[in-house]
């Protein structure tokens, strides 16, 4: 027995002391947008390029989270997916490494950070998925009645208590309507507008596409999400939805990608990036089936968007939404949230 | 008996042996003290840095903000007021279950079955339960809307959170409870009844007293487990009813704010410690010492029809609401779309096997290390809490039981924290996956295995001892074998919380250790609910096997002490 724990003990002190991370030789990648889809982006890029790429799929704000406590010993050399404010903010903590690609001339320069700490890789435009069980239910009453087609529509009575939109405390898709219409409408008037919308709300979802699930299960006529993830229950799901965009002007996320401060594979991370930022690593949105839009130019869009010309794009200030990412959210929840009855 | 002096009184005399292999004992306990320290202590200490010396200089401004906001301190009630309410129900539910399976002379069959479908409900990720609840009773669900008609009526908030989190935790009220009720010395109820007590009067009289530590067990490991739940009120509370757990995770996750979210979560230990030290006073200020040898698993008395009929409508109504929770998510494994297209289909669980097969390995593999190294090192505290008088048992105690009571997220971040610089340097590897599971998991056996420990007359340990026995052979030729129902619950449990866990380990994961969960909460991340229910029932169906096994392991394990004596 004595024997037995000896053997136990000596086991104990390898698994306690023997713990030393193996620097890999390949490529390792946060990937913020979906599994699936990454599966497909990164199988492309090695067989494109024989690097071999290790990845794992975390939301926006968990990476920035892993990134930031690994400043001193940083695990991965590229960061890839999820909105651009949370580059700026990966930025300002000192966490990335500029990093202007050649294929940067493929993006249009508002896609991109000026100083490089970011690129482009897709766009994701905030939209409306309204129930078509619901709209023609609507109709029966009230034969003129449409699909929402701007922001005000939002607060006819007919969605009263059947709005879901996400809550920016927890989600960046939130974040990006709240700061959109702080550009559209401006501070004040923004926020007397979530007041009144504030009506119809039946509730604010802590993930950002949760609203059109809702909406596509008939729990709710609307959700206020990115339209790709929209397109994705449309034409995946087969969900009754119908996408439309306000006219008043919309906003949208940069999906970004970065090189990681630090990074032990930088030559393969660059490789990465540049790769990314392809017309034919981007022809691959449109494949995948999660309807990302391309910032590329020339890159083919996934179906069931409309062309970006009859969208009412605002010039989306996304470091401005970034550097005031708490004062934002902050102001909500006093505003909105706090003073939420039901 | 005879027997069992001859072989442990070959020791007697050797005195110098017995001292040597106690070196073995006490070198055992100073390394769990040093993995305590390092595992436990060590990454909280980096939180509280954070909290209260996030320039250096020890302040309580990030308290102060945290206490002024409105939002925060509701979240704190809702935190509290929804665990209260869990906690009691699960114990009333466990309690029913736990007394009706051991003392009620209902057929073997029977028996069998409520046992089964009571620990159901502890065999799939937490936030399942919620999203059947939302397809179930939410505004367009199967029973609200599809079978009643109604659609004012909001799942969201306390009443869904109450619901959902007492389904999923009344199997532990169940199973603590059951563990102490098996350990009670039958003889005792039997001498109350052949005195010509009622059973009534048996039960209030003996038998509920003898359980009052399992109760309280019970309701301690509910109550900490509904206030650091995480997967049901993400999708069940949401921003209309703020809970602590989920409102940490956000701070920290959404908003960038690791100090503030580590703020928050320090408020959930609050109520919990409290509670946790009504219960050790609770506890230890009463002897339950019943068990003379070894515990007797079931007694079942008669009772009368009545009694019988009531308890056990109770328990098949309780069963059928769980039975409707769980077909629910099965039917949506094998349903192609939800609400939308109902046709059979196996597609969702040929994608779950292409896309999160290597998940699903991996955390086969890290649940499989760290589940038996958890269970001997809780049973082994256990041990130490209840037969020794070490100074540094109330700092196992409360440091293991610390490390359950945070929310997985403050954990999760600690982890990262700490483990991410020299000397120790695990961020990215399965260390550090593994070192979590054992010891966030590790109060699970040192509750159950106290809870019985204290029922076992500690003369039969100290016979053993005075026949020459050394602490390490007592610990594990006397104690073990008595306490192996309460080690297997533990195990079983453990190995189900590495399977199922997911807000620390979404913090842990490593692009080569990943983690099955983080891939599901992708899945229902992004709405694919029919995937994250496949992915559930093969998650269901190897904890169903591994239960299987380890009741078939118990059984054997409990003949030992027959051998023994024989």
């Amino acid at each position: 027995m004595r024997k037995r724990w000896t053997v136990f003990l000596a086991m104990a002190m390898i698994f306690l002391f023997g713990a030393t991370s193996l620097a890999a030789k390949t490529l390792t990648v946060y990937v913020t947008y979906d599994a699936a889809e990454a599966k497909i982006i990164i199988s492309q890029f090695e067989k494109d390029t024989g690097i071999h790429v290790k990845w794992v799929r975390m939301s926006s704000g968990t990476t920035l989270n892993r990134i930031r406590a690994e400043k001193e010993h940083p695990q991965a050399d590229v960061w890839t997916g999820g909105p651009s404010d949370s580059y700026v903010t990966a930025a300002e903590y000192g966490l990335l490494e500029p990093y202007v690609p050649p294929n940067a001339k493929n993006i249009p320069a508002k896609y991109r950070d000026p100083k490089g700490y970011w690129n482009g890789i897709y766009l994701g435009i905030i939209g409306f998925a309204t129930n078509k069980d619901y709209l023609a239910k609507m109709q029966k009453k009230n034969k003129f009645f449409g699909p929402p087609t701007s922001w005000m529509d939002l607060l006819n009575p007919y969605y009263r208590n059947n709005i879901q939109m996400p809550n920016p405390g927890s989600s960046g898709t939130a974040l990006t309507i709240v700061s959109t219409l702080i550009q559209i409408f401006g501070w004040d008037k923004a926020f007397d507008y979530l007041k009144m919308l504030d009506r119809q709300i039946q509730l604010y979802t802590e993930h950002g596409a949760t609203g059109g699930t809702s909406a596509g299960l008939g729990q709710c006529a609307i959700g206020v999400i990115f339209g790709q993830d929209i397109l994705h229950r449309i034409y995946e799901k087969h969900y009754p939805l119908i996408l439309t965009f306000p006219k008043e002007g919309t906003g949208y996320e940069i999906g970004g990608t970065a090189l990681i401060k630090g990074a032990k594979h930088v030559k393969e991370a660059k490789t990465f990036i540049n790769w990314m930022l392809s017309k034919r690593a981007q022809d691959l949105w449109a494949k995948t089936g999660f309807f990302h839009f391309p910032t590329a130019v020339g890159a083919t869009p996934p179906k069931g968007w409309p062309p970006l010309e009859k969208i009412h794009l605002i010039n989306y200030d996304a470091k401005w939404t970034g550097e005031n990412r708490d004062k934002i959210v902050n102001t909500w929840t006093k505003e909105i949230l706090e003073k939420r009855k039901k | 008996m005879p027997s069992m002096l001859y072989k442990l009184g070959g020791n007697v005399v050797n005195t110098e042996a017995k001292e040597k292999r106690d070196f073995f004992f006490n070198l055992a306990v100073w390394l769990l003290i040093g993995s305590i320290l390092l595992f436990v202590v060590y990454p909280l200490a980096y939180i509280f840095i954070e909290v209260f010396f996030p320039e250096g200089m020890p302040t309580l401004r990030l308290f102060g903000e945290i206490l002024q906001r409105h939002y925060f301190i509701r979240g704190f009630i809702n935190s509290v007021k929804v665990a209260t309410v869990v906690a009691s129900l699960s114990v009333v539910i466990g309690y029913l279950f736990g007394y009706t399976v051991t003392r009620v002379d209902i057929t073997r069959r029977k028996r069998k079955i409520f046992d089964l479908l009571a620990t159901l409900p502890i065999l799939s990720p937490p936030f399942l339960l919620a999203l059947s609840a939302v397809l179930l009773l939410g505004y367009n669900g199967l029973i609200t809307k599809g079978l009643l008609g109604i659609t004012d009526f909001s799942i969201y908030g306390f009443k869904g959170l109450v619901i959902v989190e007492t389904i999923g935790l009344f199997p532990i009220a169940y199973l603590t409870i059951k563990g102490t009720l098996q350990s009670i010395d039958p003889s005792i109820e039997d001498a109350a009844s052949s005195l010509g007590a009622t059973r009534w009067y048996v039960f209030r009289k003996v038998t509920l007293p003898l359980s009052m530590t399992g109760v309280a067990n019970a309701f301690l490991l509910t109550f900490s487990l509904s206030m650091a739940d995480f997967g049901n009120p993400m999708l069940l509370a949401g921003s209309r009813f703020p809970v602590l757990s989920v409102q940490a995770y956000f701070q920290i996750t959404a908003q960038f704010h690791i100090d503030k979210g580590a703020a928050v979560a320090l408020l959930l230990l609050l109520p919990a410690l409290a509670i946790f030290f009504i219960q050790q006073k609770i506890i230890h200020s009463r002897s339950y010492i019943t068990v003379t040898g070894k515990p007797s698993s079931l007694h079942p008395q008669p009772h009368s029809k009545l009694a019988k009929g009531i308890l056990v409508t109770l328990c098949i109504v309780v069963l059928g609401i769980v039975a409707v929770f769980y077909a629910t998510v099965l039917w949506g494994g094998f349903t192609d779309i939800w609400m939308i297209n109902h046709v059979f289909t196996f597609k969702h669980f040929a994608y779950i096997w292409e896309a999160g097969r290597e998940y699903l390995f991996d955390t086969l593999i890290l649940a499989g290390i760290a589940t038996p190294i958890s269970g001997i090192i809780g049973i082994f505290i256990a041990f130490l809490i209840i037969r020794t008088k070490l100074r540094t048992n109330k700092f196992m105690e409360m440091s293991t039981m610390l490390n359950f009571f945070l929310p997985g997220t403050v954990v999760g971040i600690g982890y990262m924290l700490a483990f991410n610089r020299y000397p120790l340097l695990l961020s990215g590897t399965a260390y550090i996956i593994i070192l979590n599971f054992i010891f966030r998991y590790i109060p699970v056996g040192i509750r159950s295995g106290i809870s019985i420990l204290l029922q076992i007359d500690p003369s039969i340990e100290e016979a053993a001892m005075n026949l020459g026995a050394n602490r390490m052979q007592t610990f594990r030729k006397i104690t073990m074998p008595l306490i192996s129902p309460a080690f297997f619950s533990g195990l079983v449990y453990t190995f189900e919380r590495s399977l199922t866990a997911i807000s620390a380990i979404v913090f842990l994961v490593s692009p080569s250790w990943y983690i099955f969960t983080v891939f599901i909460l992708d899945e229902l991340s992004i709405g694919r609910i029919e995937n994250a229910s496949a992915a559930v029932v093969i998650l269901f169906i190897i904890i169903t096997a591994f239960i299987w096994l380890a009741k078939f392991v118990t059984r054997k394990m409990g003949e030992i002490p027959t051998e023994i004596s024989t």
